[in-house]
């Protein structure tokens, strides 16, 4: 026979009949005890009524509803949502489908670029001996020599048998090679007051110049194919005219002579 | 069977999440009545009610993954999420002025008391209704929960120890001092009037 204080009472024995955890010997225990211990009794009766209230409170609030307005919010915003969401996927598979032709773009691009280089070095690889063994076809650049020296006033002078074997190397345009120009254009004056590197042709030069990491043959210059001087400035070529070093092993030049060439004024 | 299967609420969560607004609205209809008991009983008011209700759905509609099938019914989980929007509405309850809230017929309690057969039993009935009320609304909020859960709701002490999320002991021991701290409360609001009809 299990026996009950008041204090364990007060814990479980006022729902004793109502809490399913408790045993039914623990539920006789706290009937027991209701029985002999006058305070419980009176305990019990207190909470007893106050269930009553309790329970009336409860059926008062039993029926009590969320307006009509509740639901309309919900679901207009689970409408709000949904949409939102089907949009935003959306834009998230155009975002997705404009990357991948952006990509797919460069992709193609690039190696467009890389396969115009390869010909270009290729076209300077072969062109190489011909450069150095001047075609018969081109036996007027030598007699043009005479002419270059007339028309490039105010340049340095070179020695003439630098000058005597000395050709001119064009670009073309950025795909094709290099082809002797007439000596009239080999030492035309560099003019502009910006840099002629500007142009893509000059650019060009200066790529295969790095990229095949070979020196213009002795007395050859770079030129660019608008006619303008090589690389000058600020187009970072190692072959630029420099007022320390001068041109493609030419003299060096002064300070202010370079400035002038520069920016045509001193 | 498979009408039962097809409108158990974790199905019908997955379809509203796909955006099937039938769904939704079976499922919000399914437990609503319960949300806005409970959060009216704790909280007194019909609007915040109101809003936790408003609250405890758009988490569900927002992050319904929220929800694990495995760690019990939605129902639980529902109302644990109204449990922790009755304990905001408390945090912010002091910075907030309440206004007058007025029903229908004029009063001013947040809750339509129903059913009273004559006008004296109405006024009776209402103003015990209200003393319960107040000292339901009095309890500390722990208490308070254990007391709506076990007592108004009539949830078993495991129903309320999951809803809760604490063991069923602490349920039970809040319960008892809930118990204790409505009576002694109801006492004093029965003794009032008596010492007033003894004084005169």
């Amino acid at each position: 026979m299990c026996e009950m204080n008041c204090e364990e009472f007060e814990m479980i024995g006022l729902d004793a009949e109502r809490d399913s955890t408790l045993s039914g010997v623990e539920r006789v225990a706290a009937r027991e005890h209701a029985n002999t211990c006058s305070r419980c009794a009176a305990l019990q009766e207190s909470w007893q009524a106050a269930g009553v209230d309790l329970r009336a409170f409860a059926e008062d609030t039993a029926m009590a509803q969320a307006p009509a307005r509740v639901e309309m919010r919900l679901r207009q915003e689970f409408r709000t949502q949904h949409v939102t969401f089907k949009v935003r996927r959306a834009a998230v598979v155009a975002a997705w489908a404009l990357a991948a032709a952006a990509v797919f773009a460069g992709v193609v691009t690039w190696r467009n670029w890389l396969h115009g280089r390869q010909e270009v070095a290729m076209k300077h690889l072969s062109s190489a001996p011909a450069a150095k063994k001047p075609p018969e076809s081109n036996s007027s650049a030598g007699t043009n020599h005479e002419n270059t020296a007339q028309v490039t006033n105010g340049m340095p002078p070179q020695d003439s048998a630098g000058a005597a074997s000395s050709e001119t190397l064009v670009a073309d345009n950025e795909l094709t090679g290099f082809t002797l120009l007439p000596g009239t254009l080999a030492w035309m004056p560099m003019t502009p007051p910006f840099c002629a590197c500007v142009c893509s042709a000059a650019r060009s030069v200066r790529w295969v110049c790095q990229s095949m990491k070979s020196e213009p043959m002795n007395g050859s210059r770079w030129i660019c194919s608008l006619g303008m001087m090589d690389c000058h400035k600020r187009c970072d070529c190692r072959d630029k005219c420099s007022w320390v070093r001068g041109a493609f092993g030419a003299p060096r030049e002064g300070a202010r002579k370079w400035w002038h060439r520069l920016f045509g004024r001193e | 069977m498979r009408i039962a299967e097809r409108d158990r609420d974790d199905v019908l969560l997955r379809r509203a999440a796909r955006g099937d607004e039938e769904a939704f609205t079976l499922l919000y209809r399914r437990h609503l009545a319960a949300m806005y008991r409970f959060a009216l009983r704790m909280t007194g008011n019909t609007w915040a009610a109101e809003e936790i209700v408003q609250d405890v759905f758009m988490t569900l509609m927002r992050d319904p993954k929220k929800y694990d099938a495995a760690r019990g019914a939605l129902g639980a989980f529902l109302y644990g999420v109204a449990r922790n929007r009755v304990m905001k509405h408390r945090e912010r309850l002091p910075r907030e002025i309440p206004l007058e809230e007025k029903n229908e017929d004029g009063t001013g309690s947040g809750i339509v008391l129903q059913d009273a057969s004559t006008p004296a039993m109405w006024a009776e009935k209402r103003e015990r209704m209200q003393q319960v009320r107040a000292a339901v609304l009095d309890l500390p909020v722990e208490f308070r929960e254990a007391v709506v859960l076990c007592e108004l709701e009539e949830m078993s002490y495991e129903e309320a120890a999951q809803m809760a999320g604490c063991p069923i002991g602490t349920i039970r021991s809040r319960l008892h001092r809930g118990r204790a701290l409505l009576m002694a409360k109801l006492e004093m609001f029965r003794d009032v009037p008596r010492r007033a009809r003894a004084a005169r």
